[in-house]
């Protein structure tokens, strides 16, 4: 009975710290994110260097399926930036083994240039 | 006995562990929720207009309208991020700025704040507030 408790104990300290785990992802993800939207709101530049720095950045993070697209003409696209990016998860399942799922991390930033456009049309 | 402590420490790590899971993610909503306006109001120093008006005043931008945009801009950041349960609320005040030439200004201030309504009563996670400087007072006077 208490080793049965003592292994719940350690499945549970274990899950916690498993779901703490894509909040602070979440936060790196964000952090980056918010990084290069700001160099990208303050400059009017070609992005597409960029883009490749920006995407091995996040890959260096861990995370899988990297697509990002920082408009400068807003015309056509209504979002300045765009990121989309998986990272995979791991809990612990019914049976007690690991289980992993992809989460899905998106970021999307309009900018008021477009709000502007709107309102004129 | 040792079934009573294991049963006590099981019964307390549960609430301590949704206590630790829920503040993390409240700490982590707020973190988005601030790095969204500091985005909204980078936006909005880049707007960062002035209208001479008949009299040559200078009528200095954001006005209501450019605030009514910026809550537009924000509320479709926040809801693109999936952060739809919060409402932001843009102010405008106006502020005394003196530069270091002593000349004094009026200028106006940006307040957000962002109203989370997955709590009740309705809190306000995150705030901020910029004042937005027109270009000449980032420019240096030339001595002839």
């Amino acid at each position: 009975m208490i080793a049965f408790g003592l292994v719940l104990f350690t499945v549970m300290i274990a899950q916690s710290i498993l779901l703490l785990v894509p909040i602070i992802k979440r936060m790196q993800f964000d952090d980056l994110c918010y990084q290069y939207s700001a160099r990208i709101l303050r400059n009017e530049k070609s992005h597409e260097q960029d883009e490749q720095i920006f995407t091995n950045e996040l890959e260096d993070e861990g995370l899988l399926n990297v697509n990002c697209s920082f408009q400068v003409d807003l015309t056509d696209e209504p979002y300045a930036v765009v990121i989309s990016a998986d990272y995979p998860i791991q809990y612990i399942g019914s049976d007690l083994s690991m289980k992993e799922v992809m989460l899905p991390l998106n970021f999307k930033i309009v900018s008021m240039k477009m709000e502007n456009q709107e309102n004129a049309h | 006995m040792a079934l009573i402590i294991v049963s006590a420490s099981m019964m307390l790590m549960i609430p301590v562990a949704v206590f630790m899971i829920k503040h993390a993610s409240d700490f982590a909503l707020t973190a988005r929720q601030d790095k969204i306006i500091e985005l909204c109001l980078i936006d909005a120093e880049n707007m960062n207009v002035q209208e001479v008006n008949e009299d040559n005043t200078i009528k200095f931008l954001p006005d209501e309208d450019t605030a009514s945009n910026l809550q537009s801009a924000l509320y479709t950041n926040l809801y693109s991020n999936n952060l739809s349960l919060c409402h932001p609320i843009v102010e405008l005040e106006q502020v005394n700025y003196v530069d270091e030439y002593g000349q004094e200004f009026i200028l106006p201030e940006v307040n957000v704040r962002v109203a989370n309504y997955s709590y009740l009563p309705t809190r306000f996670l995150a705030s901020a507030s910029r004042v937005i400087e027109p270009d000449f007072l980032s420019c240096e006077y030339v001595e002839d």
